[in-house]
C-alpha cells in the first residue's frame, strides 16, 4: 500500500514537473525538429534520396532528443536536495526509479511519437510507413530511458555529464535502432514488419526488468 | 554492497585468494607472470609470424593478402575475451569489495581497447585489396566496432571521477551493463547484416590447410601472453600509482635504489 | 527508538574522517554532534540516515527491540531544502510524505505548516519563498508522521537562516518530540536552549 503511493506519487511528480515547465518538452521536440531539418540540405532535396534516408535520420533523432533529456532524471533533484528523499526512502529505490522513468517516458514518449508522422512528411516518406515509425519511436524512447536511466545515475551532478552519458548509452541502444528501424524499413519495401517489432518489444521488457535495479545500483554508488 | 575487505575476510576462508587480493602481496608476483610472459610473446609471435607470414602456403582465392588474418583473427578475439575478463573483475570487486579487482579492470581496458582498433585497422587492410572497400558493415567488424565504443565509455568514466573509490564502483556497473549487452548487440548486428546485405563475405571463412592453423593457433598464444604482460604492467603501475602513501611500497622504492 | 554505533570509520572523497567513534543513544535523548569545521558531523548524520556507507565499523537502529534500516529509522534534514522549486510548498510536502510511509493527509501537513508558523505558504510555489521561509516548510517535514516519536530526528544546521523566534519554536517543537519518546541528534555552530530530560554529546 504504502509501495503503491510512493511510486505514484513519484510518477504524479515527475508530470507536473514536465507539465509546468515547458522547456522540458519543447527543448527536446525544437531539437529533433533542427536535426531532421538538417539532413537534407546536406544530401540534396531529391526525394528519392531522402526517402531512403529518412527513416535513419528520424529514429536516430528521436533517440538523440530523448537522450538530451537523460540528465533531468536525477541532476535537478541531486541539486536541491531531493534525491536524497527517494535515497533514504523505506520503499525499494527500483521501484521509484521506474515510476520516474515511465513517467517520463510516457511524457516524452508520447510527444516525440506524434511529431514523428509530421516530420516524416520532410522525407517525402508514405503514411504507413509514418505510422510504423512513430510506433517503434514510441518503444524505443522507453528503452533509451531506462538503460540511459543507469549512466544518469551514475553521472549525477558530473561534469560534462550530458556528452560521457551520451558516449555510454548509445552504443547499448542500438539494438533497440536496428529493430525499430528494420521494422519502418519493412513497411517501406511492402513486407511484413512482425518480427522486428517482437524483438524490439522483447528489448523494451527485458530493459524493463533488468534497468531499474541496475539503476538503483548506480544511485546509491553516487550518493554515498 | 559496500563491504570492506576485512568483513570480507571474515566469511570467505580461501586463504590463497585472499592473501594475493592484498596489492602488496600480488605486486612481485605480478612482475614474475609480466617478465614470463614478454618471453613467451616475444617468442611465440616470431614463430607464429615466421610461420604465418613465409611457411603457410599462398591462399588459392586471396592470395597473399590473406595472411593479415593471423594479426586480426588474435585480435578481434582478445578484444572479445578482455573485455569479459574486465567485466568479471569488475563483478569480483563489487561482490568482494577487493581493491585490486577493480586496479585489474583498469589495467585490461586499454589492452582490449587497442586490440579492437588492431582488428579494426587490420580488417580495414584486407577488405581493400580483397572486397574493394576499407571497410564493410559485416556482423563481426561492427560488433568490434562497437566493443571498442564500450571500452572507451569505460575509460572515460573512470577517468571522470576525482573519488576513486566511487569511479571503481561506476566503472565496475558499466563494464557489467556493457557486458550482458554484448550478446544482444551481437545478434542484433548479425540480424541487422543479414536484412541489409544478404549473405556477406565473412573473413576467414574458407577452410584452412595446417599449416595456417597452427600458425594461427601460435599468433593466438603470443596475444594471450601479451596482452596478460601488458596488463600486469599496467596492473603494477596502478598499484604503485595508488598506494603511493603505503609503508610497503616506500620499504620497496627504498630497496629498489640502494 | 535507539541507535547504536560501534567503532565506526568514515571516508569523504578518500580521506580519512573520523575513526573508532562508539555511542548509544536511547529514547528521549537529544544528541549534539559537536566538532570543529570538517570534522565529519556531517557525514556521521549522512551514515546514520543511510545516505552514504561506512569506512568500518556499524550502526544499528532499533525500534521495539527489532533491527530495522536507517531510512526506516530517521528523518534526515540537512543543508538542502529538498524542496523543488516548481512545485508549491503542499506538493512537495506530499511527495515527501509519500516517499518516507506515511499518510498525514491535507490536515496533517496543515498542522505541520502551522506548528512552523508559514501555513500561509501552503499553495505557494516553493521557488517564490524566501530562504528563512523555505527552511521553515522543508522542517514540516519532520512532523508529517503523524505518531510523534516514531522516527528519529537527524538535523544538520537546523537553526541556520532561521529569525530567534523560529529558532525558539523549532527548540519547543524538539522539547515536544522529545518528551513523546523520539530521539534527535543534530549538529549546531549556534547555541540554542532546548529543554530535554536526556542530553548527551559527542565529540568529533
Amino acid at each position: 500500500m504504502s509501495l503503491m503511493r510512493a511510486t505514484s506519487a513519484v510518477f504524479r511528480r515527475e508530470l507536473q514537473l514536465f507539465a509546468r515547465r515547458k522547456s522540458d518538452w519543447a527543448n527536446p521536440l525544437m531539437f529533433f525538429l533542427i536535426v531532421c531539418s538538417l539532413f537534407p540540405f546536406a544530401v540534396g532535396s531529391e526525394s528519392e534520396r531522402l526517402k531512403l534516408i529518412g527513416i535513419g535520420v528520424i529514429f536516430v533523432g528521436a533517440l538523440l532528443a530523448a537522450m538530451l533529456s537523460l540528465p533531468r532524471l536525477f541532476d535537478e533533484d541531486a541539486r536541491d536536495g531531493s534525491l536524497e528523499l527517494m535515497v533514504t526512502s523505506p520503499e525499494p529505490l527500483a521501484a521509484l526509479i521506474l515510476a520516474r522513468v515511465a513517467a517520463l517516458s510516457l511524457a516524452l514518449g508520447v510527444a516525440l511519437a506524434v511529431v514523428t508522422p509530421v516530420f516524416a512528411l520532410f522525407y517525402a516518406l508514405p503514411f504507413d510507413v509514418a505510422v510504423m515509425l512513430a510506433l517503434t519511436v514510441a518503444m524505443a524512447v522507453p528503452t533509451l530511458l531506462l538503460v540511459g536511466s543507469i549512466a544518469a545515475a551514475l553521472l549525477v551532478s558530473a561534469r560534462g555529464g550530458a556528452i560521457l552519458t551520451a558516449v555510454l548509452v548509445l552504443p547499448l541502444t542500438i539494438p533497440t535502432l536496428i529493430f525499430g528501424a528494420g521494422a519502418a524499413l519493412k513497411v517501406f519495401y511492402g513486407e511484413s514488419p512482425v518480427a522486428e517489432l517482437a524483438l524490439q518489444a522483447a528489448f523494451m521488457l527485458l530493459a524493463l526488468a533488468l534497468c531499474p535495479l541496475a539503476a538503483a545500483a548506480a544511485l546509491k554508488i553516487s550518493t554515498d | 554492497m559496500a563491504r570492506t575487505e576485512s568483513q570480507s575476510n571474515e566469511k570467505f576462508a580461501g586463504r590463497w585468494f585472499w592473501r594475493y587480493a592484498s596489492p602488496a602481496t600480488f605486486f612481485p608476483l605480478a612482475g614474475k607472470i609480466e617478465l614470463l610472459c614478454w618471453v613467451l610473446a616475444i617468442v611465440l609471435a616470431a614463430v607464429g609470424l615466421y610461420m604465418g607470414f613465409f611457411v603457410a602456403p599462398t591462399d588459392a582465392q586471396q592470395g597473399e593478402v590473406y595472411r593479415v588474418i593471423f594479426i586480426h583473427v588474435p585480435a578481434a578475439w582478445m578484444a572479445m575475451v578482455i573485455y569479459l575478463a574486465m567485466a568479471f573483475w569488475a563483478c569480483t570487486g563489487l561482490v568482494l569489495g577487493t581493491r585490486l579487482s577493480f586496479m585489474m579492470s583498469h589495467a585490461l581496458a586499454p589492452t582490449g581497447a587497442i586490440m579492437s582498433v588492431v582488428a579494426l585497422w587490420t580488417g580495414a587492410l584486407w577488405g581493400r585489396p580483397t572486397w574493394g572497400t576499407y571497410w564493410v558493415w559485416d556482423a563481426r567488424l561492427t560488433s568490434t566496432l562497437i566493443l571498442f565504443f564500450l571500452y572507451v565509455g569505460y575509460m572515460a568514466l573512470a577517468a571522470s571521477f576525482d573519488d576513486k573509490k566511487k569511479g571503481d564502483r561506476a566503472s565496475a556497473l558499466i563494464a557489467l551493463v556493457g557486458a550482458i549487452n554484448v550478446p544482444i548487440i551481437y545478434f542484433s548486428v548479425k540480424w541487422w547484416n543479414t536484412l541489409h546485405q544478404g549473405s556477406s563475405v565473412r573473413p576467414g571463412s574458407s577452410s584452412m590447410a595446417t599449416t595456417m592453423l597452427t600458425a594461427m593457433m601460435i599468433m593466438t598464444f603470443a596475444f594471450w601472453a601479451y596482452c596478460i604482460a601488458a596488463a600486469m604492467h599496467r596492473l603494477r603501475t596502478e598499484i604503485i600509482e595508488r598506494e603511493r602513501n603505503a609503508a610497503w611500497l616506500k620499504e620497496a622504492v627504498k630497496e629498489a635504489i640502494k | 527508538m535507539r541507535v547504536a554505533v560501534n567503532a565506526l570509520a568514515a571516508e569523504r572523497g578518500g580521506r580519512a574522517v573520523f575513526a573508532d567513534l562508539s555511542f548509544v543513544a536511547e529514547p528521549g535523548t537529544l544528541l549534539r554532534v559537536s566538532g570543529a569545521n570538517g570534522a565529519g558531523k556531517t557525514t556521521l548524520l549522512r551514515i546514520l540516515a543511510g545516505l552514504g556507507a561506512a569506512a568500518a565499523g556499524g550502526v544499528t537502529w532499533q525500534r521495539n527491540g527489532a533491527d530495522i534500516s536507517g531510512a526506516e529509522a530517521a528523518c534526515f534534514v540537512g543543508h538542502a531544502n529538498a524542496f523543488n522549486e516548481a512545485l508549491t510548498v503542499r506538493e512537495n510536502l506530499e511527495y515527501a510524505a509519500a516517499l518516507a510511509g506515511v499518510a498525514p493527509g491535507t490536515d496533517g501537513i496543515a498542522s505541520a505548516l502551522t506548528a512552523l508558523g508559514v501555513k500561509s505558504l501552503i499553495n505557494r510555489r516553493f521557488g517564490t519563498l524566501s530562504q528563512g521561509q523555505c527552511k521553515r516548510c522543508s522542517l514540516a517535514r519532520l512532523l508529517l508522521d503523524p505518531q510523534r516519536g516514531r522516527r528519529a530526528w537527524l538535523l544538520d544546521e537546523p537553526f541556520v537562516a532561521l529569525d530567534v523566534d523560529t529558532q525558539a519554536q523549532l527548540a519547543t517543537i524538539i522539547s515536544a518530540e522529545l518528551a513523546a519518546g523520539g530521539l534527535v541528534i543534530y549538529t549546531s555552530h549556534q547555541s540554542v536552549d532546548i529543554a530535554a530530560a536526556n542530553v548527551q554529546e559527542v565529540s568529533l
